[in-house]
């Protein structure tokens, strides 16, 4: 932009601003040479002494007013307020802490009020206890504890399970009288009942399908084919009739002397349902597998357990028993089975 | 931290926090779940928990615990400027037992914090870290409540 003497002003004000670089100022000294007039002009700019303003003296007397507290701001706070919860809260500097003690000191009324804000500081109920500090509190045992635990509930379940298996096996010997009905699902989805009753001689020697006859049969058919049960029901063909039931894909051959209220299921000795569910375990060799579990305890844990067994002269069971630790436990068996 | 220095937290601070809690929502069972709670997590992050803070941890979480129950329940009040006249009875005169009503009438950020300073005597810094507030808006509310306790048990001893 040119200099001219419509935007002179422009640049006397940027010159004592010190706006204007070298040649722009070179440009204006040029230009106040050629105006004369305006150099007058500028020379009273130069003085300063009309057109800059000089700062006031006078200062805001009430500054006190305005200022906030260094942290609180809160409107209701007064100054002496302050100064006494700073007190109590014994965050007070020590200037401050002056002029409390003079306010104090001067004024009765002050006194009062600092007394009151020294009652407001809280005291807890010491009587109030939390009562279930037991049931939040947590124990681990020890790691040696846990193996020992652990291995006492392995070797006393082994033990228990043959126990358990003992006394099934004397129950099959003592033989069932009275009405039996055993009932079970095959894998061609048939279900067959067999009546047999000792005291009743209804049926022939050929129909007396004995608990013990069924539980061979079971052992024995639970890998079968269809064919096997058909030959099965052949044989006592004469003395069953084939009934449609309401169950899918069922069928079931009932005693043809018995009506079907008479074969419902609530009719069935439990007594005889529980050795036939048990009898799938008789298969399994329930000592190979207590000595077993009681041999990997005794490596895992390397504990001691033992588990020894006595036998009659007829092979059976007499005396079973089991120590760990210098615990023992035994059970001995009627001799005469 | 370990079970044993966990068990030690349950004897030291538990009849803190659950004062603590207890004086603020005036109710037992609030209180006790609270506090169980608070343990709760406590055991759960106790991997990760300083042992040196595990009471300014159990505070935090109870306090937060706290809040959100009272913001679920609806039941937060603001009483910040309400100034209401004390009420007494000449058997209930102990000065505690009117300050205790007196925080009542609080504001939920006020009274927890006030609780904590004159209670568990946290400093400004302890108790922001417990409440998450700064330390500005921590004294600003113990100043605050104070005024009111003041105001609240001036009356009382004008009318005594």
């Amino acid at each position: 932009m040119k200099i001219t003497k419509h935007n002179y002003e422009i640049f006397f004000i940027d010159y004592f601003d010190g706006n204007l670089n070298e040649s722009r100022e070179k440009e204006l000294f040029n230009f106040l040479d050629k105006n004369p007039l305006l150099k007058e002009e500028f020379e009273c700019f130069d003085n300063g002494e009309n057109v800059k303003l000089i700062p006031d003296s006078k200062v805001f007397a009430k500054k006190s007013m305005l200022k906030h507290n260094t942290f609180v701001d809160v409107q209701e706070i007064s100054e002496i307020d302050y100064l006494m919860i700073s007190d109590l809260e014994k965050d007070i500097k020590p200037e401050q802490k002056t002029q409390l003690d003079n306010l104090l000191a001067s004024n009765p009324k002050c006194f009062n009020e600092y007394n009151l804000f020294g009652k407001t500081k809280l005291e807890y109920d010491s009587k109030i206890e939390f009562k279930y500090k037991n049931r939040i509190k947590r124990t681990l045992l020890p790691m040696g504890t846990i193996r020992t635990t652990l291995s006492i509930a392995a070797a006393a379940t082994a033990f228990l399970l043959i126990i358990n298996q003992l006394n099934f096996n004397d129950s099959l010997n003592e033989g069932n009288n009275g009405r039996n009905i055993s009932l079970r699902n095959t894998n061609s989805k048939m279900a067959l009942f067999s009546q047999s009753q000792n005291d009743n001689n209804s049926l022939n020697t050929s129909n007396k399908y004995t608990f013990k006859q069924a539980t061979h049969k079971i052992n024995n058919t639970i890998n079968n084919s269809v064919s096997e049960q058909d030959s099965l029901n052949a044989t006592n063909h004469s003395n069953y009739q084939e009934i449609k039931v309401p169950v899918k894909h069922e069928r079931i051959l009932i005693s043809g002397t018995e009506n079907i209220n008479s074969l419902k299921i609530k009719n069935t000795e439990k007594k005889l349902l529980q050795p036939e569910d048990k009898s799938f375990i008789s298969n399994v060799n329930l000592w190979a597998i207590a000595e077993t579990g009681v041999k990997t305890w005794n490596a895992v844990t390397n504990s001691d357990a033992s588990l020894n067994n006595k036998y009659n002269e007829k092979g059976g069971i007499e005396k079973l028993s089991f120590s760990y630790k210098g615990i023992k436990f035994s059970k001995s068996f009627n001799k005469n089975k | 931290m370990t079970v044993q220095e966990y068990n030690t937290s349950v004897n030291s601070f538990s009849d803190n926090v659950y004062r603590f809690i207890l004086k603020s929502v005036k109710d037992k069972d609030k209180a006790k779940d609270i506090t169980q709670d608070s343990y709760e997590k406590l055991w759960i992050n106790r991997l990760s928990v300083d042992r040196e803070k595990v009471k300014s941890y159990l505070f935090s979480t109870a306090y937060h615990t706290m809040i959100d129950m009272i913001r679920r329940e609806k039941k937060f009040a603001n009483y910040e400027t309400v100034f209401e006249e004390p009420s007494y009875e000449s058997e209930n005169c102990d000065l505690q037992e009117i300050l205790h009503s007196a925080i009542q009438k609080l504001p939920e950020d006020q009274k927890a914090v006030i609780l904590l300073r004159d209670y568990e005597d946290y400093s400004y810094k302890e108790i922001s870290d417990i409440t998450k507030l700064s330390e500005a808006q921590v004294k600003t509310y113990i100043y605050r409540a104070r005024i009111f306790l003041k105001h609240y048990i001036g009356k009382l001893e004008n009318v005594i």
